[in-house]
């Protein structure tokens, strides 16, 4: 088994005058589950029509299982896809939909029957073999669309926003489905969605994208911890940003002033002193404590205050150009809007970002 | 004030009832009388005699009903099954393939429904004598009179399968082709597998209309049978009925039972394109 299911290298796609992807290079590898995550409009699903075969690059080339594959017509790619509409054929039962593929690959009947089995068995749908697509629900068409492109084990399963369509509940059930049925089946899965939190609950490494870019490409938490980009960081959870700039740099450390406050930064890569750096902070990263602790902690007024069950947001000015906002768990323990509160965090939490110009 | 108005919106609304029932009468009274004289037992065609199904009767035993009845449907069998294929794989080809000049072409598969028929008719009838004729002669073959009403009908139907076709492909999901693909069938194993059943309504309410229409032409068949053949169809002999001193009241029961052909043969087309769209609900 090569080590990359999956390689794109500097993939451009232009419709008409509008580049819809731009030099996009990523390395799959065999058995990830990978995403491709951004903003409708950012080229993900055209990058997945590529991989399928659909849409054909202007420039670059695509390997799959390590053979090029950039012109290789879709019948002929071990690449299966899962339709954001499921495209169940809708004149075929539940079995033939899922038998079809088999058929193309001319196999005995027998061995279909035994193989379409399984995989209804697999998505959980035994017993409605005989029913037409629109007879079933949607959850269920999504299932079958499944089992239609897990039946032939197709080295890579590519979902374009496979649960797109599905109410809340039955998503989250389909999230955790998905993510057994890969496990399972060690298939390199390649998602695309729109939905942060679905790519960093199922993904092990995933690519935000947008306008045609790939801005960063690594494990959740990594995305999630340490965003690159101004955009990566606002459009997965979210983000205050700070501008600053630097006044004392040692090593790693460096201490940045953003209008009347200071702070301690740690990076990476060390900042330049008198660089100007914007610097981001997760709003469930902040803690509130006492005003004036001194510390580093910063002191602001409690501007704006709401309550949406599992948390309590504020919104803090620190100066009359600067608030933030504060995410805590629970209710607000009788802080009220107009009270002097106290800032504090982690110092790992606050990470200096590259400004990514769109 | 209100009174006036009462009485102005009750006059308007008899009114445009009255004008609903005129067109009605002028639409359907023609038919009508042309039904109610099918049944007449007079030995003319245009004179009221009594109820009868004489005209019927002698519709089986005249030879001649008999012989233009089985022209019209073998014309329009073999007219309709050759314009099904061809004006489906246009359908395909104009929906689905990469064409230059797409637009060109498009229109020139519309123009022999907005053309006048007579002009496709003289044009046809110019077609067979000058080129074909000559043309197939070389060889040391001729054209019968039949194959020349075959293709003149396959010309005119092609346009009509091809639209109603077309219509339908446009609407269906090209997601579903591409899954097939996707799952490893050819692109003909695709149009076989899923474009055709998937089509199938439109292509039978298509066939049904071409058919409907070739059972009905006149110019067409009368220009390409120019030249005295004797071959007739049915709406060719009625057409020489009318010419006689005397019209037999055959020509009332032909016609009669042309219409009630015709309107159960669209009736059918429109059933089957429903069907399958209550079906895709």
């Amino acid at each position: 088994m090569d080590e990359f299911s999956v390689e794109l290298h500097e993939i451009s796609k232009r419709f008409g005058q509008t580049t819809v992807v731009e030099r996009i290079s990523l390395r799959i590898r065999s058995g990830e589950f990978f995403s491709l995550l951004g903003p409708s409009g950012c080229g993900k699903t055209t990058t997945l029509r590529i991989i399928a075969g659909f849409e054909s690059p202007d420039s670059g080339e695509l390997l799959i299982n390590g053979k090029l594959a950039t012109h290789t017509p879709p019948q002929e790619r071990d690449v299966n896809l899962v339709f954001q509409n499921y495209a169940l054929f809708p004149h075929l039962t539940v079995e033939q939909n899922v038998a079809f593929g088999l058929e193309m690959q001319k196999l005995p009947r027998a061995q279909i029957r035994e193989r379409v089995g399984k995989a209804l068995e697999l998505v959980r749908l035994s017993g409605l073999g005989a029913r037409l697509p629109h007879q079933l629900s949607g959850g269920q068409q999504q299932r079958v669309a499944l089992a239609r492109a897990l039946v032939t084990e197709p080295s890579v399963l590519l979902l374009d926003e496979p649960l797109g369509a599905l109410d809340f509940k039955l998503r989250q059930e389909m999230q955790l489905e998905l993510k057994r049925l890969q496990r399972d089946l060690k298939i390199t899965f390649l998602y695309v969605t729109h939905d942060q939190e679905e790519a960093l609950k199922m993904s092990d490494r995933l690519a935000v994208m947008h306008q045609g870019r790939v801005l960063q490409i690594g494990p959740p938490q990594e995305i999630y911890e340490r965003p690159a980009t101004r955009f990566v960081a606002d459009f997965i959870g979210e983000s205050n940003f700070l501008e600053g700039r630097v006044v004392h740099t040692a090593g790693r450390r460096a201490v940045v002033q953003i209008g009347p406050l200071q702070t301690n930064v740690f990076s990476d890569t060390p900042l330049q002193l008198h660089q100007r750096v914007t610097l981001a902070l997760r709003p469930e990263r902040i803690q509130l404590c006492l005003p004036d602790a001194g510390n580093g902690t910063w002191t602001g007024l409690v501007e704006e205050l709401i309550y949406i069950g599992k948390e309590t947001r504020y919104r803090v000015r620190l100066s009359p150009e600067i608030t933030v906002t504060v995410s805590s768990p629970g209710a607000s323990n009788g802080i009220t809007v107009g009270e002097r509160v106290g800032l504090t965090w982690d110092p790992q939490s606050l990470r200096p970002i590259e400004e990514y110009s769109a | 004030m209100g009174r006036l108005k009462r009485w102005a919106d009750q006059t308007i609304g008899s009114l445009l009832v009255l004008d609903t029932l005129l067109t009605y009468i002028f639409l359907y009274l023609p038919i009508g009388v042309l039904i109610l004289y099918s049944f007449s037992a007079s030995r003319y065609a245009l004179v009221w005699g009594g109820f009868s199904l004489d005209a019927y009767r002698r519709l089986l035993t005249d030879p001649e009903i008999v012989s233009a009845l089985l022209n019209s449907v073998i014309v329009a069998t073999s007219a309709t099954a050759l314009a099904t294929v061809l004006g489906t794989a246009l359908a395909l080809a104009l929906e689905r393939a990469r064409i230059r000049w797409r637009g060109s072409i498009e229109a020139f598969v519309y123009l022999p429904i907005v053309i006048p028929e007579i002009v496709m008719a003289v044009g046809l009838l110019l077609f067979f004598a000058q080129v074909l004729r000559p043309l197939v002669s070389t060889v040391g073959l001729g054209i019968s009179p039949p194959l020349a009403v075959i293709a003149g009908h396959i010309t005119f139907s092609i346009s009509y399968v091809m639209v109603v076709v077309r219509a339908r492909l446009r609407d269906l999901d090209k997601s579903l082709e591409e899954a097939a693909l996707d799952l490893g069938a050819t692109p003909w194993q695709v149009v076989r597998r899923v474009t055709l059943p998937l089509l199938a309504p439109a292509i039978i309410s298509g066939a049904l209309l071409a058919f409907t229409l070739s059972l009905d032409d006149f110019y067409v068949t009368y220009f390409a049978t120019t030249g005295g053949s004797g071959f007739k169809t049915l709406p060719l002999y009625l057409y020489a009925l009318q010419g006689r001193a005397a019209i037999p009241p055959q020509m009332n029961a032909v016609a009669s039972l042309m219409l009630v052909a015709s309107l159960m043969l669209i009736a059918l087309a429109l059933l089957v394109q429903r069907r399958s769209y209550s079906r895709r609900a």
